[in-house]
């Protein structure tokens, strides 16, 4: 686990809660690195990093529910916390497997949709829509690994 | 507005009428009552047939000739009279849909398969088709068939989860067939022979590409060892993809149903598309690393090698697709969109066409951008050269779900497409 100790403008850098429970749910195959931030106003420079290391190593080969329900949690308020502007860049920071994973967990966030979450991830649609074309949907569909 | 498939439903010679010559510049018309039959500026021959499904062509002989299924029971079997396709036979024996034909060009003959589980063998003689039935001990639908190089035997893919090869006996008088089974687990949807007439590739809704070795004792001498192994007992596996090759966490375990599987002009490349809209290749000998491109586009359901480094594929995209393959980087890229949409000339819109827009399809627009200005309507089944052979190839010809014949000439295609590079 990395824990990185940059604070950045009101950005509090923490152990997320769930670290403790996830170490214990690691897969042996995947291993799970979570970089867990407290996001507050956000510091556009570490949440590229950030983006970028909730996208690492995916839970996609363990079968334990909770820890692709917290992988998701935690992408989730990744992209949330995204300046609408900035999305575009967050994703062309991606390569092509990044977009494609990215895409899975949209649609992973478009089945249980909270309070302002969709509107959101649409956004986010739009813009990995672009970068991935709809070859980046199918592959959401086809994959027999989920996140 | 009427479909133009519907026009050709209720006229005889309908093909005769919808067959285009290759003309020039003219923009097409986007009237919204367009018959293709006034029309003409398509920018490469369309031949659209009444429900076409299936395709192949008797290659190389003159008259050119073509068999297709009309998405029913039988076969039927087109002659080329100048630009005019005329019906000249019709091939009537199997009880469920047709699914795969295949004719051999050397031996004129002409395989089908169906979904009643059978085979049958056409031979012409005295001027019509007769078929023998051939036995391939399933119990599913046949899928795809397909004549060996040396036309000495032919495999059958089927739902049964195995291929059927079968050759003909002397003694007996009887096509007999052989299984290749293991491993594997569901139904084949592809199938294409190396040139060595033993190699057989094998796309499958198990999401494997694999290669087998068909090699009857019977009717051919043992091969030579090629760059996919040496050992080639009949039934043996010499390569299956998605192994360890899949690349990068979002593939791995992916993938999707292998619609299309083809060797190039030497047998030392194999290419295959993917269900997950991939297209990858393989190399004999390096079949540890194995070379995808996750494309953009819809799935592609057929390709073809044009060159040794170069593919076309097509789908449910509706145009074919420009693939190059770097043998020295190992890397497939994308080489272009091959179909080039004539641009309309966007002409005044006059008030009353306005209204007319806005009530048929609540814009005001002539064309969104969901009309396809493809050539094909539909998505794109099958592809296959014309000419040329897989390593020169001048001249391919795709089918559609749309009853459209396309015929596609590279060398216009070059010269039409800048930045299009068929190496």
């Amino acid at each position: 686990m990395v824990i990185n100790t940059q604070s950045c403008d009101g950005l509090m850098l923490g152990l997320c809660d769930i670290f403790g429970a996830c170490s214990r749910y690691c897969d042996t195959g995947g291993g799970l690195l979570l970089c867990c931030w407290f996001l507050n106003p956000p510091c556009t420079g570490n949440l590229m990093e950030a983006l970028q290391a909730v996208l690492k190593n995916p839970p996609i080969n363990t079968k334990n529910q909770n820890v692709k329900d917290r992988a998701e949690g935690l992408v989730l308020k990744v992209l949330s916390a995204f300046k609408s502007s900035d999305i575009e860049k967050g994703v062309q920071s991606l390569d092509k497997n990044g977009v494609d994973l990215l895409m899975k967990y949209i649609y992973k966030g478009f089945e249980r949709p909270s309070e302002n979450s969709s509107a959101v991830l649409l956004q986010w649609h739009e813009k990995a829509l672009a970068a991935g074309g709809v070859g980046s949907i199918v592959r959401v569909l086809t994959a027999r690994k989920t996140v | 507005p009427l479909l133009p498939l519907q026009l050709s439903f209720s006229l005889p010679e309908l093909t005769l009428s919808l067959a285009f010559a290759l003309t020039g510049q003219s923009p097409r018309a986007e009237h919204p009552h367009l018959h293709l039959i006034r029309h003409l500026p398509l920018p490469l021959p369309i031949y659209l047939f009444p429900s076409l499904q299936l395709f192949t062509h008797s290659s190389l002989s003159s008259p050119q000739e073509i068999a297709l299924c009309p998405n029913n029971h039988e076969v039927h079997i087109y002659k080329k009279d100048g630009t005019k396709w005329t019906k000249i036979h019709e091939l009537k024996e199997h009880n469920g849909q047709v699914t795969g034909i295949d004719w051999a060009p050397d031996s004129n003959r002409i395989v089908t398969c169906g979904a009643d589980r059978n085979a049958y063998v056409w031979t012409l003689k005295e001027g019509t088709w007769k078929p023998t039935l051939v036995i391939l001990r399933i119990n599913r639908a046949a899928r795809c068939v397909k004549w060996s190089p040396r036309e000495n035997k032919f495999a059958v893919g089927s739902g049964s989860r195995l291929i059927s090869i079968c050759y003909f006996e002397q003694e007996n008088d009887w096509w007999v067939c052989k299984h290749i089974k293991k491993p594997i687990r569901s139904t084949i949807l592809s199938l294409d022979w190396h040139p060595n007439n033993v190699l057989l590739a094998a796309g499958s809704c198990d999401f494997k590409c694999r290669v087998f070795s068909a090699y009857i004792k019977e009717v051919e001498e043992k091969p030579g060892p090629t760059p996919w192994g040496s050992k080639m007992p009949f039934g043996e596996m010499l390569f299956e993809s998605g192994g360890s090759g899949a690349a990068g966490p979002a593939s791995a375990g992916g993938g999707g149903w292998v619609h299309s599987v083809c060797f190039s002009h030497s047998g030392n490349r194999l290419a295959w598309t993917s269900h997950d809209s991939t297209v990858s290749v393989a190399e004999g000998g390096k079949t540890g690393t194995v070379n995808s491109l996750s494309s953009e586009t819809l799935p592609l359901l057929c390709v073809t090698f044009i060159t040794e480094n170069s593919l076309v594929a097509a789908g449910h995209d509706c145009y074919p697709v420009l693939f190059v393959y770097d043998g020295a980087k190992a890397s497939l890229t994308f080489g272009g969109k091959l179909d080039v949409p004539k641009q309309t000339a966007q002409k005044g819109i006059s008030a009353r066409e306005r209204f007319q827009n806005l009530d048929r399809r609540a814009s005001e627009t002539q064309s969104t951008e969901k009309d396809l200005n493809t050539l094909h309507k539909n998505s794109i089944s099958e592809i296959s050269v014309l000419e040329g052979g897989r390593n020169q190839c001048t001249k391919f010809c795709t089918t559609g779900m749309d009853g459209g014949m396309g015929i596609w000439d590279v060398k216009t295609l070059e010269s039409e497409m800048k930045n299009l590079k068929i190496v």
